[in-house]
């Protein structure tokens, strides 16, 4: 008697879900490697790397910093990007932004792309937590910061030789 | 015999207070050590003020000058940097080169920013003109290296003892004219604060 289903195949499977394992592979690795084309992601690659200006200054400050020392890549990696030398600032990816954590002890909070904007403009987290006075406050509107987001949330996360972070270690 | 149990217990109670005595005076002076090796544990005023330390730095021309020599007789503001630091240092850059706009009159008034890098092996005279080219430094803002064996010194007086590069002390240290730190701001105070602070040394 048939099923709905299709006829199992006859004989060893083994060397067929090899195959598809290794495009599947084949194709996450394409994937994180590919640049970004979605203009939007575009758009968020170019404010991350600094192509684009953003416009930010330390929050007890009363103007701006010039741009170039404002860009979220001379601190931040992002997925699995390459490691910022001798920096402590954690590596932002889905992982890290979606997974619930605590900030100095603080409530357990997850962000969204609400949240991660009002961090990048008031320095707080989800509970309110003030960050590290080295972490800039930013003017931005809200399509940018989605980009932003929509960039940082892209990428898998890879563990990395990096040392566990404020964010990760609830340290300051 | 109960005389005697009295006594030995007397005894055993002034040998504990000796010792007790004894080791909150050590405590004392392990705990008077500490501060006079740190330098105040944060921000504000450095009292008493504390004279720089006989060590011997070398500039961005590549002289090798006395630090003291160095800021006798002028308002100087200390922040700590390395030149391929891409985080925080970038930042303090930019603020310091605010703080020049901000004090057209600085040479004249004999104020100095002095840019004390962390990372001597690493930061040449040549890496330290670059630095300060990239900030579009002018006359009154110099950049120096100490010697390696005089940095764990250097960090305890300007960094609170903060020894990682990664997270060194971004507070902003102010010499006065006598060539004495009387002053540490909070963590990466604004220009404006810094101008201040140096009008008023």
């Amino acid at each position: 008697m048939h099923g709905p289903w299709p006829a199992a195949p006859r004989g060893n499977v083994a060397p067929r879900l090899l195959l598809l394992g290794g495009v599947a592979l084949l194709a996450g690795l394409a994937r994180a490697a590919d640049p970004p084309t979605d203009p939007q992601l575009l758009r968020g690659q170019a404010l991350f790397t600094g192509t684009l200006d953003l416009h930010g200054r330390i929050r007890t400050h009363l103007v701006d910093l010039p741009p170039q020392v404002v860009v979220c890549g001379n601190c931040h990696a992002a997925g699995s990007g390459p490691d910022v030398p001798r920096s402590l600032a954690p590596r932002l990816t889905r992982d890290l932004l979606i997974a619930p954590r605590a900030r100095r002890g603080g409530p357990v909070t997850i962000y969204n792309v609400d949240r991660f904007c009002t961090l990048l403009r008031k320095g707080t987290d989800p509970a309110y937590v003030l960050l590290s006075v080295e972490m800039p406050t930013y003017t931005l509107d809200d399509a940018d910061c989605r980009a932003l987001w929509q960039f940082v949330m892209r990428s898998e996360h890879e563990p990395s030789e990096h040392e566990p972070s404020e964010h990760e270690t609830g340290t300051r | 015999m109960r005389q005697a149990h009295a006594d030995l217990t007397r005894r055993r109670v002034c040998s504990g207070a000796l010792a007790a005595c004894a080791q909150a005076l050590a405590l004392a002076a392990g705990t008077a050590r500490a501060s006079a090796e740190l330098v105040n544990a944060d921000h504000g005023r450095i009292d008493p003020p504390v004279p720089m330390p006989d060590v011997t730095v070398r500039c961005a021309d590549g002289r090798a000058v006395s630090l003291a020599t160095l800021v006798r007789g002028r308002a100087t503001a200390v922040h700590l940097m390395f030149t391929g630091c891409s985080t925080v240092c970038p930042i303090q850059g930019a603020i310091f080169q605010r703080v020049q706009s901000l004090l057209t009159d600085q040479v004249a008034r004999g104020i100095q920013l002095l840019s004390l890098s962390i990372d001597p092996l690493g930061d040449t005279p040549l890496a330290m003109r670059s630095w300060l080219k990239r900030f579009d430094a002018h006359d009154g803002w110099i950049a120096v290296a100490p010697d390696p064996g005089d940095l764990d010194r250097l960090l305890e007086l300007f960094g609170q003892g903060r020894n990682a590069v990664e997270s060194h002390a971004t507070q902003v240290n102010i010499i006065n004219r006598q060539g004495e730190l009387v002053w540490r701001t909070r963590e990466l105070p604004s220009a404006d604060t810094i101008a201040d602070i140096l009008r008023k040394v």
